[in-house]
């Protein structure tokens, strides 16, 4: 049970960042806050 | 005057003295480079990034290109440019109102524009019988998101696709990325000859965070090469130290400090696949319409100078690396640790001072400055439309 509590907290962290709203407000959040944008880019063409 | 020839002859004081102002010499103002020298405002007829697109919302913002102000409005996912000024009294429509959906408001009096065409919809105060209604627009401009940057074309006629305008590696590949984008001090002439300047880095960035490990040479001959729409800075000798007669030695050594760097990215131990597949020949290259690219080993640093007015540029940085998985998510936490701090931050910063104190011409080149003159020729060559009369939002006139 105590080993489980940990990867299931990273797991419920992980799976609600992933979500695109999410990832929107975070990286909004961190452009207000640093002035900095971190982003995976996907080929263009 | 070459500077063989001049080296034979005494020195000759260049300065202004209390007697008077030294003369401009020949070669000593911009009068070679015509075309440059008028491009206080920058080129027109190509895209330039203007901000992140996650900066720009439902609430007009103003920003100004090549000295014109633009107020841009987010509707949905598309962002919308029009030229900041209501054409009833002058107020900046960055100032207005989302009053109906696709439109913006002035908020003087509720003069209301179509965000896509710049067509005026409604008079607010004048109902909806308006008889000025339609019968006017304000300039809009194209607008395009690309690498998360909201790109906006300052021209006329056709409007070219944004990609022309953007390296053929970013568009070809997947990548992580990290950015910022400042607007500092000095002309955007300034920041791109400062950022393809040859002489500049082994003297003004040695004391910086980012090279703190690393060795720079003291001093290098280069040729500039043409690689396609870049010039490239070639290496063809690399000394780490030289002894100056009567002053002794100069030298970037330090024991702390790992040398050398290879001399072009192809030649290091470990080069990124889609790096290496680019076989560009040095180091640093520059391309129209101000566009700076650092190529590394692993990782490539691209800076874009874009011009705001006469005093300020937009210094847009980007460090891309080719990679994906966990080596991305590792590059984002180096790049929010570390990079973002030393390189983007103090090493550019110390660009920045340079660029702001800078004042020329006149100027008096030396041997390495063949990197600024052959930027201002490719420039010249290039015959590009110069902006000479930007739409204000204010006539400062």
């Amino acid at each position: 049970m105590k080993l489980r509590t940990p990867v299931v907290v990273t797991a419920a962290v992980v799976a609600v960042a992933s979500l695109p709203q999410v990832r929107r407000g975070l990286a909004r959040l961190l452009l207000r806050t640093t002035g900095t944008v971190v982003r995976d880019q996907r080929r263009i063409r | 005057m070459t500077i063989e020839r001049e080296a034979a002859q005494p020195p000759v004081w260049q300065n202004d003295t209390p007697e008077g102002q030294a003369p401009v010499r020949e070669g000593q103002d911009w009068s070679s480079w015509p075309t440059y020298d008028s491009a206080v405002l920058g080129l027109r007829d190509y895209w330039y990034p203007v901000g992140w697109a996650e900066q720009f919302g439902r609430k007009p913002q103003t920003v100004r290109l090549l000295g014109e102000d633009i107020a841009l409005v987010r509707e949905g996912d598309e962002i919308y440019a029009l030229h900041d000024r209501c054409p009833h009294r002058g107020v900046p429509l960055s100032l207005g109102r989302r009053q109906f959906p696709d439109t913006v408001s002035c908020p003087y009096h509720g003069w209301t524009f179509e965000l896509k065409t710049g067509n005026l919809c409604a008079v607010l105060t004048d109902g909806p019988d308006s008889p000025i209604c339609g019968k006017l627009k304000v300039r809009t401009y194209p607008v395009a998101q690309r690498l998360g940057l909201v790109w906006i074309y300052v021209g006329a006629g056709p409007v070219p696709p944004v990609e022309r305008d953007i390296p053929d590696e970013l568009l070809e590949h997947d990548f992580v990325m990290g950015g910022r984008s400042d607007i500092r001090n000095g002309n955007w002439r300034f920041a791109a000859e400062n950022g393809f300047d040859e002489g500049h880095a082994k003297y003004l960035h040695n004391t910086a965070l980012w090279r703190l490990f690393k060795v720079m040479p003291a001093w290098n001959k280069t040729r500039i090469q043409q690689e396609g729409p870049w010039l490239v800075r070639v290496q063809e000798e690399l000394h780490w130290e030289a002894e100056y007669p009567g002053l002794g030695v100069w030298t970037n050594k330090r024991w702390w400090k790992r040398m050398p760097l290879p001399d072009r990215p192809g030649k290091g131990s470990r080069v990124n696949p889609v790096i290496d597949s680019l076989n560009i020949p040095g180091f640093v290259s520059i391309r129209l319409p101000g566009l700076l690219r650092v190529a590394y080993p692993q990782f490539i640093h691209y800076e874009w100078y874009v011009p705001v007015d006469e005093d300020h540029v937009r210094y847009v940085q980007i460090m891309a690396r080719f990679e994906r998985g966990l080596t991305a998510a590792a590059f984002k936490l180096k790049y929010l640790a570390g990079i973002r701090w030393l390189f983007h931050g103090q090493f550019t910063g110390q660009d920045a001072w340079m660029v702001d104190v800078s004042d020329a011409p006149p100027e008096r080149l030396y041997r390495p400055d063949v990197s600024i003159t052959t930027w201002r020729r490719l420039v010249e060559r290039s015959k590009p439309v110069v902006q000479t009369r930007p739409l204000r939002a204010k006539d400062e006139s």
